[in-house]
Parts: structure tokens; C-alpha cells; sequence
């Protein structure tokens, strides 16, 4: 009994072997697969071939008891290719059993009563049946236990009747029977059992290659249209005046669907941005990146209303939340005149604002678009929530990748390069930053040395205040004090014969709830906050009237004298005092 | 040189402001009162209805006046200013020293 099972495991084990190393170097390049699971076999000719010489090595290493395995050739080509493949196969087992019973080929088996006929229509019909399951398999794999349950039944309804009813004498082959099935039985199903299992993990790992070479080539795809659609990996940085901005996405080696993208309204006083991940690098993410894309961009040109435009990219986004779990975006308009976002929307976000106390929140703690944004804040989106738990989850942590003096360029870089150098989720699948820093831009002009000058002064503020919505009481403050402190320099700071080329540089700058303003000449070293030059004409005239009014109205009101400047800082409160 | 409209009403002179008297008009302004002063006028009122912007140097030319109509024992009166413009007179103390006035009528009962 025991020197049956050690020739039954070595059955089976070479069952495995055999089919293991077949696949593994010919059949496993053969495996077409859809997505349906049904194994198409190119070759089956050679298949069925090959598992006939199978059938006959199998029959050469019979237990002492006379079972072989060659019926498993049969059974296991007809499952896998059909039919007549399993028949091709089976005549290879009647070949054998032909050498048997004609040529004495095979001395060591002890013959028991007369069971060629009987064993001929066997293996026949495990090609045949099998072949029969195949179709009723549809071409699938059957599952491990499916398989040993038709062996066993194949063993039990079709090998046993048929070799009790065919062979002869009845009462010897029963005798050989009752000791040769269970054996038997125990070895086709272990041997087909085994080889179920080898060819569905083989197969398993044909289809995950397959599928890594479809996502590959779906990749260079996707990298190519992304390329060709999307801003270049490492951006320019944004230079508009009062806008520094920095966008970037982190993993740039592999299309990602990690974007951003931005662009001004057409009167230039606006400015669209979004950052948006779809954590999926298929086709069909990509091309829901370019649907997302081109709604944002086309759509505004159309003058479709931005509510519009953001509830279709909603929509998008909302079609490919079945699927994948991770989509983040942001998108908004910042308004260039008030650096307000006048609109928004944002999905799974990550994203802070600096507020004017240096803090830094997260955006969805603002309670309306409003409050988001103001003069001179850093807003940053980063679209992956991944990127929150790296750079830390409390938003203050975000201080350590910014510091004043930086531009959002150098910010952004750092941001990226510890993302990317701390192995971090997010990295895994791309994720998009952007850095806004908005500030309004400073408005220069430069003056001649002579009171004429004033006049074009009093127009370019005039523009000034017509472009920020400067009140008219505010520009007529703006008006007196940059003519009191210019005309004072025009008089005392230089002398009669002034070169052409000498100016007086005026710079102007909204700022939260001020206006700054700065004052610049290379004439002599002059305090209009302490030099009185004015010599009271008239008893009456107490003189220094233009630097009274200019105090009055400055909220801040410095001077120094720099690198041969007479330099004059003020602020005024836009809202008086 | 902008002229400035001038207006007798009885014994009165009234002289309308340009729209700013800045740093480069208030030379023209300077020139015409104090030409009009020395031909003889010494009940003065300055209109200022259309004026909404005056500088240190506007002060200086209207204080310039003063002192010329005071010489010459004649008043001054001024009427019309804008509210910004009322504030640098304010803040420059002028408004204590000429009769600032709401109306027309007002200033002429002040002379």
C-alpha cells in the first residue's frame, strides 16, 4: 500500500512537473486571454501532442497494482482545448496500450484478465468528455475541486462501468479492480488537482503580466498625451506683477494624471487655476484628466458661466469616483483686483492659506470664498491628501517650506523634493502642488526734476485709483501728499542746474488696507520730516503747511538716506485715520 | 495761463477757483489776485463750487492775498470748498484765519 502511494505521488508529482514546465517554457507565451477569463491555446496541436507522449511516460511508471495515470493526458488536454485535442491525446494512450497488448512492450506490468478493448474505450472517452466539459466551460479554467470531482466521477461512472462491462473475465477484473481504483481514483484526481493548480497560478501570472503591459502601454499613452496636452513638468514660474506662483506635480516620471494648469481671463484680471489628481493611471483616467482640461479651458472662452463650468468638471470627476478612491481637486478664479477667489470648488483637497497674521489654515476652515484670499497671502493647493500627512497634518507645520523672502518657486521646489524624498503615498501616484503668492503690484513712475511734472503725477494717480477703485477722497489725500513731498524735493533736493536725466521715483502699492508708497531721489540729503526749508514770508505765515498736511493724512511716514537715495516711506490707511 | 472768471456783485468781487489749485497753477492763480487786488479790489471772495483739490502751494497764494487785501484794508471770504479741500484748510489752520463760508450770500454779508 505504501509503495502505491509513493508511486502515486511520484505520478502526480511528475503530472505537475510535466504540465508546470511545459507552460512555464512553451504554453504560457500561448495563453491569449480576454477579460472574460476564457484561455484561448494557440497550438493546441502540439499541446495535445506533447501530453500524448506524457500518456505514454505515464503508463511506464505503473504502481505494483497496475494503475497509471495515462488517463490524466486525455482528460486534462480535453478540458483545456476541446474535444478533438483530448481525442488526439487519447490515441497516444491507446498507442501505449497497444505496445502493451500487441508488442509486450511493457513486461513490468502484470496483466489482469483482458481489458484492452476496455481501457481503449476509456482513454477515448477521457479525451472525449473531458472535451465535452470544456464546452461547458466555456473555454475557463475550472476551479481546483471541480476538477479532482470530474476526475473522481469520471473514475467512478465512466473508467469503472466501462472496464466491468467491456473487459473479461468478469470476476478476475473485479478482483484487480477493487485493489487498482481507489488507486487510481486517488491519482488522476491529486494528479489533475495539482495540475489545475499550476496552470491557474501560471496563468494568473500571464494575466498579470498581460495586464502590466497593457497599463504599460497605456502609460506611454497616457504619457504622450499628457505631454502633448499638459504644462511641461517643470514649469516656468508664473510671472504676472502681484502674482508669484509656482505649480508643479510631484512624481513627473510616469503620467500620473496628477495636473495643473492656469490661465487669465480674457481682460486679464482674472486668473483660473485648478490642481486635480486622479489616482488612476489608465486611459480612461487620463482621458478624464484631458475632459477636466478642456472644460477648463474651452468652456470659459465660451463664456459659459463659471457655475457651469464647474459643476460639468464635477460631474467628471463624480464618473470616475466609482471606480478609485483618491481624486482631489481644486479649482477657483482669483479676482487680480481684489486677490479674493471669487470662486471655487474642491474635492478631497488639501490646501492652506497664509492669512495676514502669518498663520496658516486650511482652507476648509474659511468659511466663504471670501475670506480666502487676501493681498499678499500664500495660498497652497496640493491635491492629494497624502501630501497633508506628509508635510505634517497640523497646517502650521507648512511654515517650514516657506519663508518670507522665498519665491513660490523655491517654496514649491522644496515642497516637492521632500514629498518626493520621503517615501510617502502620495508620491506613489503623482500628486499635483500649486503655491500662489498674490500681491498687488507695485505702480512706478518716474518724474523729471521740475514742477510741471506734477500734473502727469496727478494723472497716473488718477489711473491708479480708477484701476484699484480707489475712492475720490483717497485720491485727493494721494494727490496732496505725493505733491507736497515731490514739489519739497524739486525745490530744496537739487540745485537750478539739474541734469535731464535725474528723477524722482515714485512707487505706489495697494496692500491689504493701505497704500504704500515709496519715494526715491538722488538729490541732496534731505528730511522733509525735519528740514523746515520753508522761511515764513509773512508775519502770519507759520510756513510748513505741505508736510503738516502730509502727517496728517500718513499712517507711517519714514525717511532715509541709503546708498546716496533720499528714501521716503509712507503708508496711508485706505479707510482713513 | 488759465483766466479765471471774475464777477462784480455790488461793491464785490467774486473770483471763481480753477478745478485745482496745485503746485503748477497756483502761479496763475497768485498773478491774477494779486493783480486784481493791486487794480483795486479790496472786497474779494473766492468760489470755490468748482474746485475739489488744493495744495500747500494753493494755501500759500491765498494767504499771499490775504496779507495783500489786509495791507490794503479789504476783506476776503471764502465760499464753496470741498469737503476734502475744507480738511486742508483745516488741518493748515487757515480756517481761523479767512471767514469760510457755505454760500454765495454768506460770503458777501461777511465783507
Amino acid at each position: 500500500m505504501i509503495h502505491s502511494l509513493v508511486a502515486i505521488t511520484i505520478s502526480s508529482i511528475t503530472c505537475a512537473l510535466f504540465a508546470y514546465v511545459a507552460f512555464r517554457l512553451y504554453f504560457k507565451q500561448q495563453i491569449q486571454t480576454n477579460n472574460t477569463g476564457v484561455i484561448i491555446l494557440q497550438n493546441k496541436v502540439l499541446f495535445a501532442v506533447l501530453y500524448g507522449l506524457f500518456t505514454i511516460y505515464a503508463g511506464f511508471i505503473a504502481t505494483p497494482n497496475g494503475a497509471t495515470v495515462r488517463l490524466l493526458g486525455p482528460l486534462f488536454v480535453g478540458m483545456m482545448a476541446g474535444w478533438r485535442y483530448g481525442v488526439l491525446t487519447s490515441l497516444f494512450g491507446v498507442a501505449l496500450l497497444c505496445m502493451k497488448e500487441w508488442l509486450q512492450y511493457i513486461p513490468d506490468i502484470q496483466l489482469v484478465g483482458n481489458t484492452f478493448y476496455s481501457s481503449v474505450l476509456s482513454t477515448v472517452l477521457a479525451g472525449f468528455l473531458a472535451g465535452l466539459w470544456h464546452k461547458r466551460l466555456k473555454g475557463k479554467l475550472p476551479r481546483i475541486w471541480q476538477a479532482v470531482v470530474f476526475c473522481v466521477a469520471f473514475e467512478l461512472f465512466v473508467h469503472l462501468p466501462v472496464t466491468l462491462i467491456v473487459a473479461w473475465p468478469f470476476a478476475v477484473v473485479w478482483q484487480s479492480a477493487k485493489i487498482s481504483f481507489p488507486e487510481l481514483i486517488i491519482a488522476n484526481a491529486v494528479g489533475m488537482g495539482v495540475m489545475v493548480f499550476v496552470i491557474g497560478n501560471l496563468i494568473e501570472e500571464k494575466l498579470a503580466l498581460l495586464e502590466r503591459q497593457r497599463i504599460n502601454a497605456e502609460l506611454v499613452a497616457a504619457r504622450v498625451l499628457q505631454q502633448g496636452l499638459i504644462k511641461k513638468k517643470n514649469p516656468e514660474p508664473y510671472r504676472m506683477p502681484g502674482i508669484d506662483l509656482y505649480a508643479g506635480v510631484v512624481n513627473e516620471d510616469q503620467a500620473s494624471n496628477s495636473f495643473f494648469d492656469y490661465y487669465y481671463s480674457e481682460s486679464g484680471r482674472k486668473l483660473y487655476f485648478c490642481v486635480v489628481e486622479i489616482a488612476e493611471i489608465t486611459t480612461k483616467a487620463t482621458l478624464t484628466m484631458l475632459v477636466i482640461k478642456t472644460l477648463f479651458r474651452t468652456k470659459a472662452k465660451r463664456a459659459a458661466t463659471l457655475q457651469s463650468i464647474f459643476s460639468n468638471i464635477q460631474r467628471e470627476l463624480k464618473a470616475v469616483e466609482d471606480t478609485r478612491k483618491n481624486r482631489s481637486a481644486f479649482m477657483g478664479i482669483i479676482d487680480l483686483d481684489t486677490g479674493l477667489i471669487s470662486e471655487r470648488i474642491a474635492r478631497n483637497y488639501c490646501a492652506v492659506v497664509r492669512n495676514n497674521q502669518g498663520d496658516w489654515q486650511e482652507l476648509h476652515e474659511v468659511s466663504t470664498a471670501e475670506d480666502v484670499l487676501r493681498d499678499g497671502e500664500i495660498l497652497v493647493l496640493a491635491s492629494n491628501s497624502g501630501i497633508k500627512t506628509a508635510a505634517g497634518k497640523n497646517a502650521k507645520d507648512w511654515h517650514s517650506f516657506f519663508d518670507n523672502t522665498a519665491t513660490m518657486q523655491q517654496s514649491g521646489e522644496k515642497l516637492v523634493a521632500f514629498l518626493k524624498n520621503n517615501d510617502i503615498n502620495c508620491c506613489e501616484d503623482g500628486a499635483a502642488v500649486m503655491l500662489i503668492k498674490y500681491q498687488k503690484p507695485a505702480e512706478r513712475i518716474a518724474l523729471r526734476i521740475e514742477l510741471q511734472e506734477i500734473d502727469r503725477l496727478h494723472d497716473w494717480l488718477a489711473d491708479f485709483a480708477e484701476k484699484q477703485k480707489i475712492a475720490e477722497k483717497l485720491l485727493s489725500t494721494l494727490k496732496l501728499v505725493l505733491e507736497e513731498l515731490v514739489v519739497n524735493i524739486i525745490k530744496y533736493g537739487f540745485g537750478q542746474d539739474v541734469s535731464a536725466d535725474e528723477k524722482i521715483e515714485v512707487q505706489i502699492q495697494l496692500a491689504d488696507e493701505r497704500i504704500v508708497i515709496q519715494i526715491k531721489d538722488r538729490g541732496r540729503a534731505f528730511n522733509p520730516l525735519i528740514d523746515n526749508l520753508e522761511k515764513p514770508r509773512q508775519k502770519r505765515t507759520v510756513g510748513g503747511w505741505g508736510i503738516q498736511l502730509v502727517k496728517k493724512s500718513a499712517h507711517k511716514l519714514e525717511y532715509e538716506r541709503q546708498d546716496g537715495f533720499n528714501i521716503v516711506s509712507m503708508e496711508i490707511n485706505i479707510n482713513g485715520g | 495761463m488759465e483766466i479765471l472768471e471774475v464777477r462784480k456783485v455790488g461793491e464785490a468781487t467774486i473770483v471763481k477757483m480753477p478745478k485745482s489749485v496745485d503746485s503748477n497753477t497756483a502761479g496763475d492763480v497768485e498773478t491774477q489776485l494779486l493783480t486784481a487786488i493791486k487794480a483795486g479790489v479790496n472786497k474779494l471772495v473766492c468760489d470755490f463750487t468748482e474746485n475739489n483739490y488744493v495744495s500747500s502751494a494753493g494755501l500759500r497764494v491765498f494767504m499771499e492775498a490775504f496779507n495783500e487785501i489786509e495791507e490794503k484794508n479789504g476783506k476776503m471770504a471764502i465760499f464753496g470748498l470741498h469737503e476734502v479741500v475744507y480738511e486742508v484748510f483745516d488741518i493748515t489752520g487757515f480756517t481761523d484765519v479767512f471767514p469760510i463760508v457755505g454760500s454765495e450770500q454768506e460770503a458777501l454779508d461777511c465783507l
